[in-house]
């Protein structure tokens, strides 16, 4: 019965990423270049995929957090989907971080100490044609999660 | 030693001696001798002791209130001084945050701080007197004694009592609004105390939030879940169980928490009486009580209905049908977690997520005594929506001034479905060195565009060098916090004060409502009263015309600076902060001799 509760995180990802629909990530939003705005289709499939992932083992208190590139930059990246809280950055664009872009570019899961005691941990995320179309954060040990 | 009286509509810089509102000198008056006043009962009339060192070092000032007397006596215990502290704004030192003379710590000295202002010159008492609704009516005097490191002063003050009688109700709602929990990160006790949603400390301190405001006109307003939906502890009663199976496991600490406002109870002593709280923010939004997870299924439909059946029941059962239960949608999709702004929309087809909502609870909570409301907060597009189904489902209204303006047509629209309709603006408090009569216009503003109530937005929200230099130079702030002076409470700010004595001429103004379609006008004659001291020739001064955009989708409207054009000038522009005076007495003349023909005549104009 319990059994769900020694998933670790890889495993957990595993799991969840197998839900996240990459072909509705990638068309998640209605104008890439606008304003934030979302096919409310699109995003409720991928927010429902989240919030389930982020409770496949609950005593990993993992947030979860779908990153996309800008296509207009690919240097800049956005929170496009949060599941219970906001990543550490806050909600807003910014640079991308070296983990991040390397995912983008190699396909490998990377993992990012924050120090005390909180660890982003990053894993691609493919549509059908096996592109990938965003980037999953499951973050660990957060006490206060970031929300406003 | 310059010692001297002024009213409560003018403020003096510390470090210099000179007023506040600098271009607004016209209508600034010193009292040197005697002061007096007009007001109606049940009315806090205010005014200010400034003691002007001219450079020495004053350690201990003392004030003494006499009784007043007149037909009956007005005890000096009526009387309440604050110790005005001052902010630095852009280099001018201007009194905001009171300090209650004599239960703090902090004495009314000059300098009050030998570190941060050192160079005081001007120290300030702000002093409320109430005049009871049981006072008869009549000409009253009396004597302030202020006494200066042994030099003393004696002042006489006089107050003509008139018959009329401020309703104790607010008319007009002067809302103060917050997110939970945005209070406790100002008291290091209570922040430090990891049970405070449990042990009742926090229960504590906010209901001291929430008593202040019934003070001052105002009403707390706190709302107790986060943009991700996830809901503050204690702002919502402890559930368990999912589908047909959820319900609620325990109110034991949701009653504990809010109780006491519902009931009124936490009102008991209160000058403005022991009535429950006006407004109140649920916990539901897309997030809470059913998990965002299960948007669209009949099991999200299940989980709110059942929880919101849990909560009309429970409400009956406990007698709370008084105060207005408000189910707001806060969600914007900027955030990421959800995908509708449904707060302010702002793209049409967000209508899709308040559509689908309402699908949701429609039906839950429209048949019962407790007065639960849908409330919707529109700016970009209450032009597209004040007069369709909208308007039908959502029965109260925050709308922002800027598009408001351009809709007076939508006032008996929304008067007509008996909703309730309130505006805000970004700047509507502005910052400490803003005229005091601009927070006084905001409350005529309420009454001349037929409007309930104005909301203020993130009063608690000072920022950690509030002492100095509150967040945005005090763009928001109406409380402080007492902690740095041994008090652990919040204090009142001088705007809030000036928030009250506004909304009492304010709600004095409403009492002409249903006098102007038949019988003697009364409405039409406050109208035209307020106009002559504005300086306006007809109500059309206090709307605009609508912009030749104003058909196109708000997300192709140019906000930039010429946007200015399309919004109501500043009704505070130009005229005096007096008119807080002058109108203020006019009003109460009109109510005594319910014609405006005599008050014409003398009418002081303030520009």
């Amino acid at each position: 019965m319990s059994d769900y509760r020694i998933l670790d995180i890889d495993n957990v990802a595993r799991i969840g990423l197998m839900y996240i629909d990459g072909d509705k990530l990638e068309n998640i939003l209605v104008e890439k270049l606008g304003h934030t705005d979302y096919v409310f289709e699109n995003f409720n499939a991928v927010k429902s995929s989240v919030i389930k992932l982020e409770k496949i083992n609950p005593d990993l208190n993992l947030i979860a957090v779908i990153w996309q590139r800008r296509i207009d930059n690919e240097d800049v990246v956005f929170p496009v989907v949060c599941g219970r809280a906001l990543p550490v950055e806050g909600h807003g664009r910014r640079w991308i971080n070296q983990h991040m872009r390397e995912v983008f570019e190699t396909g490998q899961k990377r993992v990012y100490d924050r120090g005390n005691g909180v660890v982003s941990y990053y894993y691609p995320i493919k549509n059908s044609d096996a592109e990938i179309v965003g980037v999953l954060e499951l973050i660990s040990g957060v006490i206060v999660p970031n929300d406003i | 030693m310059n010692i001297y009286l002024i009213k409560d509509y003018y403020r003096i810089e510390c470090m210099t001696g000179d007023i506040v509102e600098k271009g607004y000198e016209k209508g600034f008056k010193k009292f040197d001798k005697r002061i007096d006043f007009t007001s109606a009962k049940n009315q806090f009339i205010s005014f200010q002791v400034i003691v002007d060192s001219q450079g020495r070092k004053v350690n201990k000032i003392s004030v003494e209130f006499s009784d007043l007397s007149g037909p009956s006596t007005i005890p000096g215990s009526e009387y309440k001084a604050y110790i005005e502290w001052y902010h630095n704004i852009n280099g001018s030192y201007i009194p905001d945050m009171l300090v209650p003379l004599g239960e703090t710590e902090l004495e009314f000295r000059i300098p009050l701080s030998e570190k941060y202002l050192l160079n005081q010159r001007v120290g300030a008492l702000w002093v409320d007197l109430f005049i009871d609704r049981e006072v008869e009516p009549g000409q009253y005097n009396g004597t302030i004694t202020v006494n200066a490191d042994g030099e003393e002063k004696r002042f006489e003050i006089g107050v003509d009592v008139r018959n009329v009688t401020v309703p104790t109700k607010s008319r007009i709602i002067a809302d103060l609004n917050n997110y939970a929990d945005s209070i406790s990160r100002y008291y290091p006790k209570v922040r430090a105390n990891k049970n405070r949603y449990n042990d009742g400390s926090f229960f504590a301190l906010e209901s001291e939030h929430v008593k202040l405001a019934r003070e001052h006109r105002s009403v707390f307003h706190n709302l107790g879940y986060k943009h991700s939906g996830t809901v503050v502890d204690s702002f919502a009663p402890e559930i368990e169980g999912e589908g047909k199976d959820i319900r609620i496991k325990s109110w034991e600490r949701y009653d504990r928490h809010f109780g006491p406002y519902l009931d009124g109870s936490v009102f008991k002593g209160s000058r403005r009486g022991q009535y429950p709280i006006e407004f109140l923010y649920l916990p539901f939004n897309m997030g809470w009580p059913s998990s965002y997870e299960k948007w669209g299924s009949k099991g999200y439909k299940t989980e709110n209905r059942r929880i919101i059946s849990e909560f009309v029941r429970h409400f009956e059962e406990k007698g709370w049908t008084q105060t207005y239960l408000e189910f707001l949608l806060n969600h914007k999709k900027e955030y990421r977690f959800f995908p509708y702004t449904i707060d302010e929309i702002w793209y049409e087809h967000d209508e899709e997520g308040l559509e689908a909502y309402y699908d949701v609870i429609r039906g839950t909570f429209e048949d019962t005594r407790a007065k639960f409301i849908f409330r919707i907060d529109s700016s970009n597009h209450y032009g597209n929506h004040f007069n369709t189904k909208y308007s039908d489902w959502c029965k109260m209204w925050v709308v922002g001034t800027g598009m408001f303006c351009w809709f007076p047509e939508s006032v008996p629209v929304m008067k007509e479905k008996g909703n309730i309709l309130w505006i805000y603006g970004g700047g509507m408090l502005g910052e400490i060195g803003k005229p005091l009569h601009a927070n006084f216009s905001v409350a005529i503003t309420c009454f001349m565009t037929g409007v309930d109530g104005y909301c203020l937005w993130n009063t608690t929200h000072c920022g950690d060098n509030y002492l100095v230099t509150p967040h945005g130079n005090g763009s928001v702030t109406v409380y402080y916090p007492g902690v740095e002076f041994g008090y652990d409470g919040p204090l009142p700010s001088l705007r809030l004060k000036v928030i009250r004595n506004s909304n009492q001429t304010a709600d004095l103004l409403k009492l002409t409502c249903g006098f102007d379609d038949e019988g003697p006008g009364l409405k039409r004659d406050a109208e035209r009263l307020v106009n002559m001291h504005y300086g306006y020739k007809d109500m059309s001064s206090w709307w605009r015309e609508k912009p030749p955009f104003v058909n196109e989708p708000p997300r192709y409207w140019d906000f930039g600076p010429n946007f200015r054009q399309y919004v109501v000038r500043p009704h505070y522009l130009d005229k005096s902060p007096a008119i807080i005076e002058n109108l203020g007495r006019d009003v109460i003349k009109l109510l005594e001799t319910g014609s405006i023909r005599d008050i014409a005549k003398g009418i002081e104009l303030a520009f």
